[in-house]
């Protein structure tokens, strides 16, 4: 998670077709003719997603591969009652869209449709086919800190075990394959108590429903529930689903999603960044919450022409540090019950801190 | 089938290797790590000879598990094959198995790269001396001249040795990746060093180390002609700590780069329990722990390490038990050839007020009250991802506490402790961890809400 927040800010630009296919190499012939027998639509689909694909996968796709993408959700749909339609945003992002982070990409849709086609035939609703999935997936892989490689799902399955981001992909790997719209969730790290967890959030009935990657789990319910009412920020990852309401920003061929509202109560914060009482454009402002001994970074944004940045935080601290050409300040968020704060920040030249702050969060519940 | 071939390689090994001896049990653990590359790994060791056996051994060793569950025989085999055609017997057998055999670099999954660099460099394969200069030289030159750049993607894994070589374009990061590569397949030891950030904000600024003549050489991608320059980190980004990448991690060389001086850290006030704290720089817009000077106190309440000329930040932070906290942020400048003390105190914790009133009932079964000393009890499902992260925490109290351990149950069930064939009712969310002394509980805390190590240690020292 960590590696993503680092990577989100020197991605590329998203590429063209022809930019795509002269990084494909050798393998420019078989990605061409994959591409050209395919219907119309599907192929403006396929060149959406191969054009955010890196390198190291173009090289190597089969015409089978990128068959499979399509074939599997779109049978499921057919054949499943409990299916449910989505438009052609959800569609391409979250369903057809073979990845996830930074696993390998492998050929993994036909394999859950064998291992999980009969059981979930059984089920009567969506609701039902996503438990059904996820209490399987939860069955035979189980949680283990691995290595900071991430496994593919069919090397996590060959393990049976993945830590939580493993778990995430095979999950969601699984109920894309049954053309269920799937994205990862994160708390890039906890306010309340140190490390980081992931999951999945699932398309039902119009809106996005979380749902825990390890352990009992049930639509909006798992061993994490109580800690995301308690959290900072919860983002969601798509690759580029511009029409998201709660979008932080799309850029460079990625979209940041602010999932929290969907958690926890929030409040609406607006910061200005100034040097010398004016109003700096396209600072940096780096959101950070306590966590392992430091402030460690949950969201990077940049401000707008008037110096603004505005996000939507859960009821928690916020260590908020400000930055351009290497003019540096910062500021405490501090819940005070309003849904509405506002901060500025001033920047100087050599900032040095002697502070002692209070990085609240929200009461334990024992409920 | 597999336990008897076991004993066969174990046997084998146990008679041919004596000098570095893995035991059954560490070849049982790779193989288990292995996944259902395990038949494969077993096949590998049947048919290599007992010398081969042990070098292999130890790489499968040193590997993480994702790269035993990939690898196959021929990246094995040529790897051996390769390694040992190139070395040269001067060095020793630990530099030769940890930089030229030790085949991974940094995250990439492993291919089968030595045959394929070999043949395409071979016209200009190095021998001894300054032919190894010359070749360090060319390679970089090559590398400039031949790769083109990449942008840092976010999806998928960092490419292969195989995959950046032919596709010839390349990250920073992945050109370390192959440099290095082509280094070990013409037996020159290699290392990643890199500086996580440094002390003018830049975050992670990396080159390489080439081992020539006895000694660790630096050589910087596309700038040749600082090859062998110890300052050309300190006069471009400026040195904090410099960190050389091994099969077990890393080590901190940071004293090579620049004129590093030994900060004391003494910390105050709550000693020995805390364990919060960090050293950090203001880096690319942000303030960024120095995650890798692995910040920990001693028994007398001090830390210490090697840090280049700069502006840190020292972070300081208690966690109260509703997980709020206290943090202290201070600034301060360190100067070579200074002693450095840094004395701070340690935040008190914040209160805890309007906690919401736990209900729960509990009794000592009448074996733990003829105890002595202090118990902790830890209850958990080995099935739940809260419980098994809790425990990591906690397990290594076992030699300074007697830890009782009971899993599989559910919450709201009555429970009875094995060992004691008793029961407590704990009516809590899992995990659980009941803390015992002078047969009292004073230690309960329950769920993933809290950092146990802390608690324990605070607790019990």
């Amino acid at each position: 998670m960590f590696y993503l927040l680092i990577v989100l800010f020197t991605l590329p630009s998203v590429r063209s077709w022809d930019q795509t296919l002269q990084l494909c190499g050798e393998n420019r012939m078989e990605i061409e003719r994959s591409v050209s027998e395919l219907p119309g639509e599907k192929q403006e689909d396929i060149i959406w997603i191969l054009n955010r694909l890196p390198q190291g996968d173009l090289t190597g796709l089969s015409g089978e591969l990128i068959s499979h993408w399509i074939i599997y959700p779109e049978s499921a749909q057919i054949l499943y009652s409990w299916s449910q339609p989505v438009d052609d945003v959800i569609w391409r992002n979250y369903v057809l869209f073979p990845r996830f982070s930074q696993e390998p990409l492998e050929d993994y849709r036909p394999w859950f449709f064998r291992q999980l086609g009969e059981i979930v035939d059984t089920c009567s609703d969506l609701v039902s086919a996503v438990n059904t999935i996820h209490n399987w997936a939860t069955e035979v892989v189980k949680f283990k800190p691995t290595q900071r490689r991430d496994q593919g799902p069919l090397e996590t399955y060959a393990f049976g075990y993945g830590r939580c981001e493993e778990l995430m992909i095979f999950n969601g790997s699984a109920c894309r394959s049954f053309g269920i719209p799937v994205r990862q969730a994160f708390a890039p790290y906890w306010a309340f108590t140190d490390n980081n967890h992931a999951w999945t959030e699932v398309y039902v009935d119009g809106k996005w429903q979380y749902i825990g990657v390890s352990g009992n789990t049930t639509l909006n319910q798992s061993w994490f529930s109580d800690h995301t009412k308690r959290t900072s920020i919860i983002v969601a990852i798509s690759p580029e689903d511009t029409f998201s309401s709660d979008l932080l920003y799309t850029n460079r061929g990625i979209s940041l999603i602010n999932s929290t509202a969907n958690y926890a109560p929030t409040a609406s914060i607006n910061i200005q960044v100034i040097f010398d009482s004016q109003p700096v454009d396209s600072a940096t402002v780096s959101f950070q919450v306590f966590n392992w001994g430091a402030f460690r970074e949950i969201l990077r944004l940049f401000t707008d022409s008037r110096g603004w940045v505005r996000v939507d935080l859960g009821l928690t601290s916020a260590w908020i540090i400000a930055c351009k050409d290497n003019n540096y300040g910062y500021e405490i968020y501090t819940p005070s019950g309003s849904t509405l704060e506002s901060l500025t920040i001033e920047i100087q030249a050599g900032l040095e801190i002697d502070t002692a702050v209070l990085m609240l969060v929200p009461p334990l519940k024992n409920d | 089938m597999i336990r008897i071939l076991l004993n066969i390689i174990w046997i084998v090994l146990f008679f041919a290797c004596p000098c570095w001896l893995h035991s059954q049990s560490d070849l049982e653990d790779i193989l288990s790590r292995a996944g259902t590359n395990n038949s494969n790994l077993i096949k590998i060791l049947n048919s290599a000879d007992s010398i081969q056996t042990e070098r292999i051994l130890w790489l499968l060793s040193n590997l993480p598990d994702l790269d035993l569950l990939e690898i196959d025989s021929s990246i094995i085999y040529n790897n051996d094959y390769y390694s040992n055609s190139v070395r040269d017997y001067q060095l020793s057998d630990s530099i030769f198995l940890n930089y030229i055999y030790y085949l991974k670099i940094d995250q990439e999954p492993l291919s089968n790269y030595k045959p394929v660099i070999y043949k395409y460099f071979n016209t200009v394969c190095p021998g001894q001396g300054s032919d190894q200069v010359d070749f360090v030289e060319f390679i970089n030159k090559w590398l400039t001249d031949s790769i083109g750049g990449a942008p840092v993607e976010f999806y998928g894994p960092i490419r292969s040795v195989d995959q950046i070589f032919s596709q010839r374009t390349a990250t920073e990061r992945e050109k370390i990746i192959l440099y290095s590569a082509i280094m070990k397949t013409f037996g020159i030891p290699c290392r990643y060093v890199y500086i996580p950030v440094s002390t003018k904000g830049m975050v992670n600024f990396r080159w390489i180390e080439v081992y020539l003549d006895e000694d660790w050489i630096p050589v910087y991608l596309n700038q040749p002609d600082f090859t062998g320059n110890f300052n050309y980190p300190q006069d471009t980004v400026g040195v904090s700590i410099a960190v050389a990448l091994n099969p077990n991690g890393y080590e901190l060389i940071t004293e090579k780069y620049t004129a590093a001086t030994t900060v004391n850290f003494k910390l105050t006030n709550g000693f020995p329990h805390y364990q919060d704290f960090s050293i950090n720089l203001l880096g690319e817009g942000s303030l960024r722990p120095l995650d890798e000077l692995q910040t920990e106190l001693d028994s007398t309440g001090e830390y210490s390490c090697m840090l280049g000329e700069g502006e840190y930040f020292l972070i300081l932070g208690n966690r109260n038990e509703q997980g709020s906290s206290n943090v202290k942020i201070s600034s301060f400048t360190v100067y070579s050839g200074q002693k450095i003390l840094i004395e701070n105190e340690i935040p008190p914790e914040i209160p805890v007020t309007g906690m919401d009133t736990l209900v729960y009932e509990y009794f000592l079964p009448p074996e733990i009250d003829t105890m002595e000393g202090k118990i902790l009890i830890f209850r958990g499902d080995s099935d739940q991802e809260a419980s098994i992260r809790a425990w990591s925490q906690i397990q290594h109290y076992s030699s300074a506490v007697k830890l009782l351990t009971v899993g599989g149950f559910k919450p709201e069930e009555i429970l009875e402790i094995e060992e004691f064939n008793q029961i407590i009712h704990l009516e809590l969310p899992l995990p659980i961890i009941v803390g015992i002394d002078d047969h009292e509980i004073v230690l309960l805390h329950f769920g993933y809400n809290l950092n146990y190590d802390d608690i324990i240690s605070k607790w019990l020292f």
